[in-house]
C-alpha cells in the first residue's frame, strides 16, 4: 500500500501528466497514419526523453504506445484505411457503419471498447507481473538461457513470413549484438580494429533505421499515397447501456483473450485482433451481421487489440524480456533511464512499478478523452503531403538515433539498418526476429556461458532442471509445429499437395 | 518430380548472408582471439561462433529452397505492402536518390552541423517523393529545422552538432 501511495506520488505532477496527455495525444496522431505504428512513433520521441526524468520518459512512451493501438481505429472506420495493421479488423464492421451514416457510433463503440480492453489488460498487468518476477526468482542462469531461446523461437515462428526466414533474422540479429567488446573476457569482437566499434552497434539506431528509414525507402519506392477522403464531417456518441449490456459478455472474452496472447512473445495487437474477431463471429448472437456493420465486430476487435498493451509488458517488465519490437524499444529507453526490468524491480523499485501500473490507467482515460474530443482533427493529418509527413519522421528519428550517445557512428549504423530493413522487407524477411535478437543476445550469451561454467560444461545437464526442459520441450514443440500440423492435415487427408501452399518457401 | 532452378531476391540476399557469415566464421579463427582463454576454454568467439554456423545453416536452406521451387509454386512470401516489381523498377531513381541524400545528410550532419544539414535535407527530400510545392517546401524545411534545433540545444540542452562557418549553429 505504501508503494502504491508512493507510485502515486511520482505520477501526481505536471510533468508526468503533461507527458502522458501529450503521449497519449502523439500516439493516437500516429496511429492514424498508415504505415507508421508504435515502434516509429516511441523512436520519434526517443530524443525527447533522454533529457526528461525517469517517469515523465515513462510517461511519454507509454502514452504513445497506447494511443498508438488506439488511433489506428480512426481511420479504419472513417476512411476504410487502417492506420496499423491492428486496426485491419476494426475495419470490417467500422467502415460499413461508417457508410451508412453511424461513423459517430462507430468510433464510440471503438474508443469505449479500447478504453475496456486498455484498462482490463492493466488490471492482468497488476496481477500477473509481481507473480511471474516473483516466479522467476527461481530461475538460474539455465532458465533464462532456456527462455531466451523460447522467446526468439517464437517471434520467428509467428513472424511473417516463413519461419526459416524469421530464425536467420533473428540470428543475425543475435551475432549484430556480440560485435564490440566481449563482456567476460573484454576482447574485441569484429570490430576489424574500428575503435569506434568497439562500444557496439546500439539498438536505438538499429531500430530508427530498421522501422522508420526503410518505411521512408518503401514509401519512395511505391511513391505510396493512401487514397484519402478529407470532405467527411464526423462526430462521437458513445452507445448507451442498453446497447452495451448484451455485449458484456463479449467485451469480456475479447479483453482475456488480447491479454492471454498479449503476454505470449511475438504475438500481438493485430493477432489477437483477428482472434477475437473470429471468435465473436463464430459465438456472438449478431454473428450473422457481423462483417456489415455490426457493432459487435468492432467490440471484439478493438477491446482485444487494446488489452495486449497492459499484457504484453508482463514479461517485459517481471523477466526483462520484450516481446515484440515495441516492448524492446521501451527496454532499451528504461535501461538507458537507470532502470532494469526484471525480478529486482518489484523489490528494489516497487513505486515505479506502482507508478507505471497508474502511467498506463492515466493513458487510457487520456486516450478516451483524445479520441472523443478530436477524432476529427487527427484525420486532419492525413492531409499532410507525404514528402513533409516522411521528411519530419526521418529527421526525429535520426535526431533520435544521435542523441543517445552523441555518436556520428550510429547515423551511419542507422542509414546501414534502414537500407538492410528495405531489403529486408522487399523480400520476405520479418524484422521483428532482427530487433528481438538483438534485445536477447547478451542475456541469452551470458545465460549460455554462467550455465556452462555451473554444469562445467556439461551442456546436457541443463535438462536436468525442470523448468528449463519443459521450455526447452516448448520450443523444440513450436519449432517442429509446422511440419507437425502440415503431417496432421496429411493424416486428415485434408492437406492439399505441399507444392499448392500458400508461401512456397515455407 | 522436376525443379527448376531460379535465383530471385531472395536467394541473393540468403547468397550474400550466406557470403557473409562464411567469412566472420573464418575470422574467428584469427589468431587475435587466442589469447583469451577465459570461462573454460570458451573465449570471446564462442558464442558468436555458434550464432555464426546456425546462420549457414540457414542461409544455405534458404538459398536452397528459393533457387529449387517446385513448378507452380507461388512466389516467395512479399510483404502485402509491397509493390509490383515492375513499379519497383520504375521508381528506382527515386529510391536510389532518397538513399543517396540521406547518406549526404549523415555525413553533413557533423560536417555542416545540425541546422544547416536539415534545412538542406528537408528541402531536398520532399522533391524525391514528388511533393512540388516550392512554398510549402521551403516553409516547412526552414520553420521544422530551426524548431527542432532550438528544441534541442535551447530547452533540452542537447548539444547538437554545428557547422565550422557559424559559432551558434
Amino acid at each position: 500500500m505504501d508503494a502504491a501511495l508512493l507510485g502515486l506520488d511520482l505520477i501526481l505532477n505536471w510533468q508526468v501528466l503533461l507527458a502522458v496527455s501529450l503521449g497519449t495525444a502523439l500516439g493516437v496522431a500516429v496511429g492514424v497514419l498508415p504505415g507508421l505504428g508504435s515502434v516509429v512513433g516511441i523512436t520519434m520521441v526517443l530524443p525527447f526523453t533522454l533529457t526528461m526524468g525517469q517517469i515523465p520518459a515513462i510517461a511519454l512512451l507509454l502514452g504513445i504506445y497506447c494511443g498508438s493501438v488506439y488511433g489506428g481505429s480512426i481511420t479504419a472506420i472513417v476512411i476504410n484505411t487502417p492506420g496499423t495493421p491492428q486496426a485491419a479488423a476494426t475495419a470490417l464492421d467500422g467502415y460499413p457503419m461508417a457508410a451508412r451514416g453511424e461513423a459517430d457510433l462507430a468510433l464510440g463503440w471503438a474508443t469505449a471498447a479500447s478504453l475496456a480492453g486498455g484498462l482490463f489488460s492493466v488490471m492482468v498487468l497488476m496481477l500477473a507481473a509481481p507473480q511471474l518476477a516473483a516466479f522467476s526468482l527461481n530461475f538460474t542462469s539455465i532458465e533464462y538461457f532456456a527462455l531466451g531461446v523460447f522467446a526468439l523461437i517464437c517471434i520467428a515462428q509467428v513472424s511473417r513470413g516463413s519461419l526459416l526466414k524469421g530464425l536467420l533474422s533473428g540470428a543475425v540479429g543475435m551475432f549484430i549484438a556480440t560485435i564490440g567488446v566481449d563482456q567476460v573476457t573484454g576482447d574485441m569482437r569484429f570490430t576489424f580494429g574500428n575503435f569506434q566499434l568497439s562500444a557496439g552497434i546500439s539498438l536505438i539506431p538499429a531500430i530508427v533505421g530498421l522501422f522508420a528509414l526503410s518505411e521512408m525507402f518503401v514509401r519512395v519506392s511505391e511513391r505510396y499515397a493512401p487514397a484519402v477522403r478529407t470532405d467527411f464531417r464526423i462526430g462521437f456518441k458513445v452507445p448507451g447501456w442498453r446497447e452495451w449490456r448484451p455485449r458484456l459478455l463479449l467485451l469480456l472474452k475479447s479483453c482475456s483473450i488480447g491479454s492471454f496472447i498479449g503476454a505470449l512473445p511475438g504475438t500481438g495487437a493485430a493477432t489477437s485482433a483477428f482472434i477475437s474477431y473470429a471468435e465473436a463471429k463464430r459465438s456472438s448472437p449478431n454473428r450473422e451481421r457481423i462483417g456489415k456493420g455490426e457493432p459487435d465486430g468492432i467490440v471484439s476487435a478493438e477491446s482485444a487489440n487494446n488489452a495486449v498493451t497492459g499484457s504484453a509488458l508482463v514479461p517485459t517488465f517481471a523477466l526483462g524480456i520484450p516481446g515484440d519490437p515495441v516492448t524492446a524499444v521501451m527496454l532499451g529507453t528504461l535501461v538507458v533511464q537507470g532502470i532494469t526490468p526484471g525480478p529486482r524491480l518489484f523489490t528494489d523499485q516497487l513505486d515505479i512499478v506502482y507508478a507505471i501500473f497508474l502511467i498506463l490507467i492515466a493513458a487510457n482515460l487520456v486516450m478516451f478523452a483524445v479520441g472523443a474530443l478530436g477524432a476529427q482533427a487527427f484525420t486532419r493529418i492525413l492531409r499532410v503531403p507525404q514528402g513533409l509527413l516522411m521528411t519530419g519522421v526521418v529527421v526525429i528519428a535520426l535526431l533520435g538515433a544521435y542523441g543517445v550517445r552523441g555518436n556520428p557512428l550510429d547515423l551511419i549504423i542507422a542509414l546501414a539498418a534502414g537500407i538492410v530493413g528495405f531489403v529486408m522487407r522487399k523480400t520476405g524477411f520479418p524484422i521483428a526476429p532482427m530487433v528481438i535478437g538483438m534485445v536477447l543476445s547478451p542475456m541469452i550469451e551470458n545465460a549460455l556461458r554462467q550455465s556452462l561454467l555451473l554444469t562445467r560444461g556439461d551442456f546436457w545437464a541443463f535438462f536436468d532442471r525442470p523448468i528449463a526442459l519443459g521450455l526447452f520441450v516448448l520450443t523444440a514443440f513450436v519449432l517442429l509445429w509446422p511440419l507437425l500440423a502440415f503431417a496432421w492435415r496429411r493424416l486428415q487427408g485434408a492437406a492439399p499437395p505441399l507444392k499448392s501452399r500458400p508461401g512456397g518457401e515455407e | 518430380m522436376l525443379v527448376a532452378a531460379r535465383v530471385n531476391s531472395t536467394t541473393a540476399v540468403a547468397t550474400l548472408a550466406l557470403g557473409t557469415a562464411l567469412f566472420l566464421f573464418w575470422h574467428t579463427f584469427d589468431p587475435a582471439y587466442d589469447t583469451a582463454f577465459a570461462a573454460a576454454g570458451r573465449g570471446p568467439v564462442f558464442y558468436p561462433r555458434i550464432l555464426l554456423a546456425i546462420i549457414i545453416g540457414l542461409a544455405a536452406a534458404i538459398a536452397l529452397q528459393s533457387l529449387f521451387r517446385v513448378p507452380g509454386a507461388q512466389k516467395p512470401s512479399q510483404p502485402a505492402d509491397a509493390a509490383p516489381e515492375k513499379a519497383g523498377w520504375r521508381a528506382l531513381p527515386a529510391l536510389l536518390a532518397a538513399i543517396a541524400l540521406t547518406a549526404g545528410y549523415v555525413m553533413a550532419f557533423s560536417a555542416a552541423g545540425y541546422l544547416l544539414s536539415t534545412i538542406v535535407y528537408a528541402l531536398l527530400l520532399p522533391l524525391v517523393f514528388g511533393y512540388r510545392n516550392p512554398l510549402a517546401i521551403g516553409a516547412f524545411a526552414l520553420s521544422y529545422a530551426v524548431a527542432t534545433w532550438y528544441l534541442f540545444e535551447k530547452v533540452f540542452l542537447i548539444i547538437l552538432p554545428k557547422s565550422p562557418w557559424f559559432a551558434a549553429f
